[in-house]
């Protein structure tokens, strides 16, 4: 079932059959497909396997010049985009959509694949609608998204694609890939994967990065510190602390590198006639400045994002072991999202009690909300962790 | 005092004080010697030729005076140039370079201190006090007086724009002869025009609903951005939170662990008197909407910050611990 190219797309048996079916019967192929589900699913994974199934003359058996190539990035008939930045605008969707309008070079299909084809702004969405309305024959369009909510995805252009939705994939198929191909220790991916609830790349940064788990127990450890004003802003700025210094490592190794290259060809700190003309370029640095900037903040504001849903789910689990507390046993009760937490969770939730924990989830989702919406980071999780003190 | 050295450097951000310090060295020179050659470059793109032209003794050989503006903008061979210049001046010319301040070009400057010139310092003017100082110098210059409530009603209309209080200073001696007085600034100049977030954010951490209102207004009609206000606010409420949070009230303690300078440490002491632990926790809650608001989420940003403004004051009012503890005399 799961070979080839398809190995990589974990848990979702369902999406591979029906993708499968479209690559070999030219009838069930179209020409855009929107690949919905939520963070960690493995979108842009399947759409690119579908890439390279497409591009493959035996349907994606992973070995070939053609799927390597598409895996890797470098075919040159697929087209990706991948925001850093904050945004994907105009001026790159059109030309990635000048580039589908030609004929594929070698071969079987032009694609342009899309990752977070959420992050387009509307003028790039609308330039990616006229093109998805008058389709050349051998192009496809593959976009990503997280979920078919018009805030993500545009009604117009949900309208013209196949829908693929993809599922969370289960805990054991996550740690089962982690072990076959990371070879991870099975008791460690076991752990991770449950941690991660259904998070394949999360999943696998905790299997194998020691300061991802730090940060996460230190995001978990959060809510049971809450106990003072003090405390709470204390909380406050060590999150917004840790996001920052990440983003800053993650972009202090991109940043150096790419402005020394911008530089060299531009001739900055050379010696004789000319220099001042060769100056001009200042705003190809700026331009590139820019564009560091907008990557780096989208890395602070990502890493805090994971480390507020990560607290929301502790609030849900504390909710449902509420729940559990108060019924008779079940014979199946629900999983938790941070199975070694357990205790806290139990904690949090005898001092909060189920009312409690709803209103901290909303406090949360509402801090996740006023960040999208340029909220200063400092003030917004200050404003979350007053929110979520624990009653005295 | 009279401008005498043949190297000069004016230096600093504040243009009206460099260009009368320039026009000082002009003057002087003109008025020794009656025929002598001016010259007023621009640092920025000049060539190197243009100014060793102007720098060569002249075939008349009457004094020359070279005003090179700009000078944080020379490039390399230029600035070399001009050093070069400074280890040997020539005794019939007068060079002025003028900085416009900052960081670049520094060492420019320093090799001409080095080589004993003259410098006219001409920073930009903050603080009240020395606007006040300037304003009281501008009318005497003028000839008048002026007395000290005056002085403070036409800064505080006027604000930091140098020119603007000198050209008012010249215009009220003009008008009211001898004394200026309260009575005669406010007839013709009134309102606030320094205000800025910080200065709205301190009126409304101190309860004082009227005057937080009155100087949002000012704020706005001066064109203060909605964030910067909104940034100022929320800034405010945590430094106080910060300081009523921690159970030690002494200053130096606080400042260093919350690294902060000691005197906004003690301003922010001020500040939180008069709140309790659930009013700055409420008001942290209304700044951070009040941040959302500012930033496009609420459909006018001015009446964003003017309920946010009321709500923090009544926030304070109602759960403070200020005007009732006094009665209880706790």
């Amino acid at each position: 079932m799961t070979e080839g190219v398809w190995s990589q797309v974990i848990g979702q048996e369902a999406v591979v059959a029906e993708l499968r079916a479209a690559v070999a019967d030219p009838a069930a192929m179209t020409h855009a497909w929107l690949f919905t589900g939520p963070p960690g699913s493995g979108r842009s994974v399947a759409a690119r396997a579908f890439a390279a199934a497409l591009q493959c003359p035996d349907g994606g058996d992973g070995t070939c010049h053609a799927c390597r190539t598409v895996l890797a990035g470098t075919h040159a008939d697929v087209q990706t985009v991948v925001p850093e930045g904050l945004s994907i605008g105009v001026a790159e969707v059109r030309q990635i959509v000048r580039i589908a309008g030609r004929a594929p070079s070698q071969g079987r299909w032009q694609v342009v694949l899309v990752e977070d084809a959420d992050r387009m702004t509307e003028q790039a969405s609308n330039t990616v609608l006229k093109m998805l309305e008058e389709p050349p024959s051998r192009t496809v369009f593959l976009l990503c998204a997280p979920s078919l909510h018009p805030d993500d995805v545009p009604v117009t252009i949900r309208s013209r694609c196949r829908v693929v939705g993809l599922r969370t994939p289960p805990v054991e198929a996550v740690a089962e890939e982690l072990v076959r191909r990371d070879g991870v220790d099975p008791a460690l991916a076991a752990w991770s994967a449950a941690a991660a609830a259904g998070h394949v790349g999360r999943a696998r940064r905790l299997a194998r990065d020691e300061s991802a788990r730090m940060a996460r127990k230190a995001v978990l450890d959060v809510p049971l510190k809450l106990v003072s004003l003090a405390a709470c802003l204390d909380a406050a700025d060590d999150l917004v602390g840790a996001a920052q210094e990440e983003a800053d490592e993650a972009s202090a190794a991109l940043d150096g590198a790419e402005t020394e290259a911008v530089k060299a060809s531009l001739g900055v700190g050379a010696r004789g006639p000319g220099v001042a003309a060769a100056s001009r370029g200042a705003g190809q640095l700026k331009e590139l400045e820019k564009r560091q900037k907008s990557r780096a903040t989208r890395l602070g504001r990502d890493s805090l994002d994971r480390a507020l849903v990560d607290l929301a789910g502790l609030y849900r689990d504390a909710l449902v072991l509420d729940a559990l507390s108060a019924a008779p046993p079940e014979p199946d009760p629900p999983q938790l999202l941070h199975p070694d937490r357990r205790a806290d969770a139990a904690e949090l939730g005898r001092r909060i009690g189920a009312e409690g924990a709803l209103r901290r989830i909303d406090a949360v989702l509402a801090c996740r909300l006023a960040l999208e919406q340029n909220v200063k980071p400092r003030i917004a999780l200050e404003a979350l962790t007053v929110a979520l003190r624990l009653p005295a | 005092m009279e401008p005498t050295s043949r190297l000069r450097v004016v230096m600093g951000e504040e243009e009206l004080l460099r260009s009368r310090a320039v026009g000082a060295v002009r003057t002087a020179v003109l008025a020794r010697h009656p025929d002598a050659e001016v010259h007023e470059l621009t640092a920025a793109g000049l060539p190197t030729g243009q100014l060793a032209d102007v720098l060569a003794p002249s075939l008349f050989g009457e004094h020359r005076l070279v005003v090179v503006l700009g000078v944080q903008e020379a490039a390399g061979a230029l600035s070399d140039a001009l050093v070069g210049y400074a280890k040997e001046p020539d005794p019939d010319l007068t060079l002025v370079i003028v900085h416009f301040g900052g960081k670049r070009n520094e060492a420019l400057v320093k090799a001409f201190t080095g080589a004993g010139a003259a410098l006219d310092e001409c920073p930009k003017l903050k603080s009240p006090g020395d606007l006040a100082g300037f304003a009281r110098n501008e009318v005497r210059q003028f000839g008048g007086r002026i007395t000290a409530d005056a002085v403070t009603a036409l800064v505080d209309a006027i604000g930091n724009d140098l020119r603007q209080l000198s050209a008012a200073a010249s215009q009220l001696v003009s008008d009211f002869g001898g004394t200026i007085d309260g009575d005669a600034v406010a007839r013709f100049h009134r309102g606030q025009a320094e205000v800025t977030g910080f200065t709205v954010a301190e009126r409304v951490l101190v309860g004082d609903r009227a005057g937080s209102i009155e100087m949002l207004r000012w704020a706005l009609e001066r064109g203060v951005p909605h964030v910067l206000i909104a940034d100022a606010i929320a800034d405010g409420v945590r430094t106080a939170a910060r300081v009523a949070s921690l159970s030690t009230t002494n200053p130096g303690e606080l400042a260093r662990t919350l690294k902060m300078p000691p005197w906004k440490i003690k301003k922010a002491q001020a500040q939180s008197r008069g709140w309790s632990i659930d009013g700055l926790q409420q008001a942290i809650g209304v700044a951070a909407d009040l941040n959302a608001d500012v930033k496009g989420a609420a459909a006018s940003a001015d009446y964003a910050l003017e309920r946010a403004v009321r709500r923090i004051v009544t926030i304070r009012a109602e759960t403070g611990r200020g005007g009732r503890a006094a009665y209880t005399g706790r």
